[in-house]
């Protein structure tokens, strides 16, 4: 398209009114559970009570007699292919380890068997007559354990694939150089390494996890699901279950929430064997504990980051080693540790020395998949911190320490190319970074110079001010796609159809403006439909934070074809050079001041003349994946007799090139950062020593309620990405990275404690006040 | 099974409930789909209403207790397609996404606007508290309804 | 198969609307212990347990009202914690002590549905509204044959003796000239139950010294109760830093305190000093209310 002037933009850059926002603020039907299905049978999953042991016997027939029962699944009548049920593009790189029903259960609350009934009521009910004999194996509860010499092998079934070394419980194994580390140490002058440990943590949308399935009239199967990877969602249910994927069909309606939770193809199959078999609808909707325990978390790692750096404090050498825990089964057990240092590591190019190595374990705990961050935010913690340290001890300011470090338009970094989605990367040249920017705005915003270093006190409480920089990704690059049709119709708007899953994030109403912006109509002209893999066409799904860059282009493309087609009917109408017209304003303008409105087009093409559908479909692959910028900082309260944090203002400076709707773009990074500071400070998953979650409620996993939240600004940097649509990256995953380390720095200026363990609940801040070694 | 009779969105209804159940699966299965379930244990906010003019967890009310009361919905807000100053606020400030937490949250606001006209922005924080949110982080949830109550006071410049 | 609208059968049999107190006396002797009576129900609307098979709604009883009464203030059952808040005649309690302290209770939402009775009957440890109106000297009318007042601490502890009584009114006497409350709550987010509590009263005589102390702590994970030691070792001195600081540690001496999913045993003792010394040091400049 060029590199246009954007101030022309009619509709992308303006925060227009999402166009899904009407249904939504009145309540209209629009998530799964709304919309019934007659005769649907609902479906309840009985959870496994021990976290590793294998099914000796189990007799149904309680449940089978019981009133209203009419399908009952176990291992002995589902089908055994493995699989992964990690939405991710064909061939997954996550192992193959899970069956829809096992004879082994691996984690407290892993499927053990399934009934369909005529109420809810009736399923529970006769869930509690199936009688399960166990033979118990000896849980793996930890990494620690797990790399023990003759730890239980979690997965010893023959019949897995893709996983490491699954004799020793390893999912993953990543190890890539860049230089030589040893050397690079020897010749920095100052060493700093820091270990950092994060915990469980679940994404906790406010709508469970839940799908509704039914045959429609032409006996085919249909799945509508809160899912965030419709695509992946129906190939997954055809090979689990051995049925031809266009006999299937799956739609993704408005859904509550995923942050990645969702990036998993966790019922639809029970659903849509119930359905196949009984012929009837199935209803399937995790409870709030279930959500909390089988569906997915964040992956608990431990991550240890050591920096050399010469006395200037310019990055010598950079060593991440990285250990987590995926849990039970491998569902982005490899990607989510290779995200941990290929989404950090490029950020701080100058470091000719690189190394990044680590493994993700097998646990017989909570399965960690997809959430928002995806390893960048558990590598960001020490990372951030240890230059923090740096600074500290060099003596400069740590916003001077990443202007001498962090990358740049027009570098790059060997990472780009070593460390991609589980398997080699994509090398890559930043083109737009306005990350200098950011921190300037951010700083000042957040009064940096007047905070820093005075440890203003106010009764118990100290003050500090914190700060950390990062960048993120936009997409996959080689491997994401995404495709957009759009047709015209005689009133001239449009239909566009995307496969583009909006979570809420606003996506439907984004790429509805990029297509509008590029077709001259307002955004009422242009009706989306999406997520539909009968009607729209393919896209990955909404995760990488790739629907902006990725699937955006596709829409750029798709009506940048519609409107050729647009000028060539309107040239003939106005028998002038296409090349000469402009479109806008609904209208095509010939230099004359003729013109016709763009219903006329439409008309002329549909009735009156060489008619055709006016319309086009394009797709995109990326071939690189252009970072978001982000500079954080942070002012904290430490109440020094109680150890309670309170996050008094965070700022947070974006790049995210050209934002196409301001406010979901300020939306996204302040929900992130919301979440980011939970699980920083109240958010953890408690587990006991059998394995258990002992708190899978909101009434003991605190998340941040209106009350808890600090004054937060988001600043937009201008910036413009001559890759993306209309110059956009990304900004959906960035912001959740930044509380842990920008939180953690303030600590340490208000009180001079190092915090290494999240979250940084008041009982270690207050140990480590004390000086408790294990405080922080 | 019990008769009782509510005034729904203005609607006087009557039908049978279980003694024990609740008045959020009540209203589901009336139709209600506006009222959302995001827990079952009051933690969340997602299936407030308005009984008689006060916002509660509709997951915690036995329906049986309800009866004779009058209950708004989030479809009992608007009148015909003039959207209430709160749903308006909500969609200007882009204080939804998913949508999924912001019936209850309308509801809540309502409550709040017709007990403090004039709030300060604390108090609106405090009103909403018992609604969980995951995607917003809270503030333009805030800025709109603080919008909205200057709306709703006849402000120009609302 | 089951016909459509079948429904596991539901162990509630029936869910009554008396409209007197002897109506629903009666009925709690029909039913005996597998009769619950009904405030807002939160409670029992999280958990029924299985033996219960009747619910008795209050709220038609009229005792949903606050007025004076002799100097006491006396607070219908079924107030809620909303109305409790909004009555002016409770916001001039002690500087607004209440209603300070009810604004950290749960939410709004369920602050409008949870009542005042149903908030001491249910004996929650982490109960904020337990500890105030022990330190507000509240006494509990409850029901039985007849109705008599007994001291909430009393009705508290013997609950075996009160367990079919129906809790009609509370009442709190008028606080002294000159006396000061405080109330402080520690909890890991803003809409959480305490993992501590603490409030504090002391009346005062004319020469500045402690005339009269009550202390509770609550969630500790137990149920509130008085911290009568140290009330006692404060009475006659005067509210100096010295005295506040002993007495903060005298009740992290004296207050038992347990691990649990919100805190350690060891933080809470921590809490319980930090809470008391808070707690006094307010009462002490005359300021009620919660510090923020």
């Amino acid at each position: 398209m060029g590199d246009p002037d954007r101030a022309m933009f009619r509709t992308v850059g303006k925060s227009e009114r999402k166009v899904d926002g009407y249904g939504l603020v009145t309540g209209r039907p629009k998530f799964v559970a709304d919309i019934e299905q007659p005769g649907t049978l609902y479906v309840k999953i009985l959870g496994s009570p021990h976290a590793h042991a294998r099914i000796r016997r189990i007799d149904t027939s309680g449940a089978e007699r019981f009133p209203g029962v009419a399908c009952i699944l176990t291992h002995e009548n589902t089908p055994s292919t493995r699989y992964t049920t990690a939405g991710q593009g064909y061939p997954e790189p996550s192992p193959y380890d899970a069956r829809m029903f096992d004879r082994i259960v691996r984690f407290v609350g892993d499927r053990v068997a399934a009934v369909a009934a005529e109420s809810e009521a009736a399923a529970a009910e006769a869930l509690r007559r199936i009688v399960v004999e166990y033979d118990l194996l000896e849980p793996v509860l930890s990494i620690d354990a797990a790399r023990r010499d003759g730890a239980p092998i979690i997965h010893p079934e023959e019949d897995a694939a893709g996983i490491y070394d699954a004799s020793r419980n390893i999912v993953a194994d990543v190890d890539i150089d860049v230089g030589d580390i040893e050397r690079g140490f020897e010749e920095s002058d100052v060493i700093v390494e820091t270990t950092c440990e994060t915990q469980y943590a679940q994404h906790a949308p406010i709508e469970p996890h839940v799908v509704w399935s039914w045959l429609d009239e032409d006996d085919r199967l249909v799945l509508r699901t809160s899912t965030q990877v419709p695509f992946h969602a129906r190939r997954i249910v055809a090979q689990t279950l051995g049925i031809p994927l266009h006999r299937i069909r799956v739609i993704k309606p408005r859904i509550g929430g995923g942050f990645g939770a969702k990036q998993e193809v966790l019922l639809e199959d029970v659903a849509a064997l119930v359905t196949l078999r009984t012929r009837r609808p199935a209803f399937v909707l995790l409870t709030r504990q279930e959500e909390f325990v089988a569906s997915r978390t964040r992956h608990p790692m431990r991550v240890r980051v050591k920096l050399g750096a010469k006395r200037d404090g310019v990055l010598h050498a950079i060593e991440m080693e990285a250990r987590s825990n995926t849990g039970a089964y491998g569902a982005h057990g490899l990607t989510v540790l290779a995200n941990t240092g290929s989404k950090t590591l490029p950020l701080y190019n100058k470091a000719a020395n690189v190394r990044f190595h680590g493994q993700a374990y097998y646990t017989n705990l909570p399965v960690a998949g997809a959430y928002r961050g995806y390893g960048a935010t558990q590598g960001y913690f020490p990372l951030e911190t240890a230059i923090d340290e740096l600074a500290g001890r060099i003596g400069i300011d740590p916003i001077e320490l990443r202007r001498r470090n962090h990358i740049r338009a027009g570098e790059t970094s060997p990472i780009f190319e070593k460390l991609g989605e589980g398997r080699e990367g994509v090398s890559q040249t930043i083109k737009s970074c306005e990350l200098s920017r950011c921190i300037e705005w951010g700083a000042e915003r957040i009064g940096w110079a007047e905070r820093r270093g005075v440890h203003r006190r106010r009764g118990s409480w100290v003050y500090g001010v914190g700060m950390s920089v990062m960048m993120q990704g936009s997409g996959i690059p080689q491997v994401d796609m995404g495709a957009a049709t759009i047709k015209m119709n005689e009133d001239g708007s449009f239909n566009l159809l995307i496969g583009a899953t909006d979570l809420g994030t606003g996506s439907d109403t984004i790429l509805a403006q990029i297509a509008a912006e590029v077709l001259g109509v307002p955004l009422a002209k242009m009706v989306v439909l999406s997520s539909d893999t009968d009607v729209t066409p393919f896209d990955v799904g909404a995760y990488a934070s790739s629907t902006t860059y990725v699937s955006g282009t596709a829409v750029e493309r798709a009506a940048c074809k519609v409107r050729e087609q647009i000028l060539t009917v309107a040239s003939a109408m106005l028998e002038e050079d296409p090349a000469a017209l402009r479109i806008g304003d609904e209208a095509v303008v010939a230099p004359s001041g003729r013109q016709v409105t763009l219903a006329q087009v439409c008309e002329q093409a549909m009735y009156r003349s060489d008619q055709f559908q006016i319309g086009a479909t394009a797709s995109c692959v990326p071939s690189e994946s252009p970072p978001p910028f982000l500079a954080n900082f942070a002012e904290v309260a430490v109440d020094t007799e109680t150890g309670r944090i309170r996050v008094v203002h965070y700022v947070a400076a974006a790049d995210c090139g050209t934002a196409i709707n301001p406010a979901l773009a300020e939306g996204q990074i302040e929900g992130a950062i919301v979440n980011g500071i939970g699980y920083a400070l109240t958010e953890e998953m408690l587990i006991s020593s059998q394995g258990r979650v002992r708190n899978p409620t909101f009434f003991d996993y605190k998340i941040l309620c209106a009350r808890d939240i600090p004054r937060i600004d988001v600043l937009l940097v201008d910036s413009y990405e001559p890759t993306g649509p209309m110059g956009a990256k990304s900004v959906g995953e960035i912001g959740i990275n930044g509380p842990i380390p920008t939180i953690a720095n303030a600590v340490h200026d208000a009180v001079g404690i190092r915090l290494r363990t999240t979250p940084f609940t008041p009982e270690r801040v207050l140990a480590a006040l004390s000086g408790d070694a294990t405080g922080g | 099974m019990m008769a009782i009779t509510l005034v729904i969105d203005g609607v006087r209804r009557s039908f049978e409930v279980a003694p024990s159940e609740k008045l959020l699966d009540v209203l589901r299965r009336l139709g209600y789909t506006g009222v959302k379930k995001g827990c079952g244990s009051g933690d969340c906010g997602a299936c407030a209403v308005l009984l008689d003019g006060r916002a509660v967890n509709s997951c915690l009310v036995f329906a049986a207790k309800a009866d004779g009361c009058e209950i708004v919905t989030i479809e009992g807000i608007s009148h015909g397609e003039a959207l209430h100053p709160v749903q308006e606020a909500f969609l200007d400030e882009g204080a939804v996404q998913c949508g999924y937490c912001t019936p209850g949250m309308v509801i809540a606001a309502v409550d709040l606007l017709s007990r403090h006209p004039d709030p300060t922005e604390e108090e609106v924080r405090e009103g909403i508290s018992g609604n969980l949110c995951r995607c917003t982080g809270y503030k333009k949830q805030v800025r709109a309804i603080l919008r909205a109550a200057t709306r709703m006071r006849g402000d120009r410049d609302g | 198969m089951a016909a459509k609208e079948e429904r596991v059968v539901d162990h509630i049999e029936t869910y009554a609307r008396p409209q007197t107190v002897d109506e629903a006396i009666r009925l709690r002797q029909k039913w005996e212990d597998a009769a619950r009576f009904v405030g807002g129900g939160v409670d029992l609307a999280l958990y029924t347990p299985p033996s219960v098979r009747a619910l008795i709604d209050l709220s038609g009883l009229g005792i949903s009202s606050i007025r004076a009464e002799d100097g006491d203030l006396r607070i219908g059952a079924t107030v809620t914690i909303t109305e409790l808040m909004e009555d002016d005649s409770i916001a001039a309690v002690l500087d607004g002590l209440i209603v300070e302290g009810m604004r950290s209770v749960a939410s709004p939402l369920l602050r409008n549905l949870a009542t005042v009775g149903g908030s001491l009957v249910s004996r929650h440890p982490w109960s904020d509204v337990i500890p105030l109106f022990l330190v507000l000297d509240a006494e509990v009318s409850v029901r039985q044959a007849a109705a008599r007042w007994i001291p909430l601490a009393s009705f508290l502890e013997e609950r075996e003796a009160w367990a079919d009584g129906l809790v009609l009114e509370a009442r709190i006497p008028a606080a002294a000239p000159g006396s000061a409350a405080a109330f402080e709550k520690f909890s890991r987010t803003e809409f959480d139950v305490a993992m501590l509590n603490c409030a504090g009263f002391a009346a005062r005589s004319s020469d500045g010294r402690c005339a009269g102390v009550r202390i509770a702590v609550g969630g500790t994970p137990r149920l509130a109760a008085r911290v009568e030691r140290v009330e006692a070792a404060l009475i006659g001195e005067a509210l100096d830093e010295d005295a506040i600081d002993s007495a903060a540690r005298l009740a992290a001496k004296e207050v038992a305190v347990g691990d649990d999913r919100r805190a350690s045993a060891s933080y809470r003792r921590r809490l319980v000093e930090v809470g008391v010394r808070r707690v006094l040091t307010r009462i002490a400049a005359g300021r009620g209310g919660e510090e923020r």
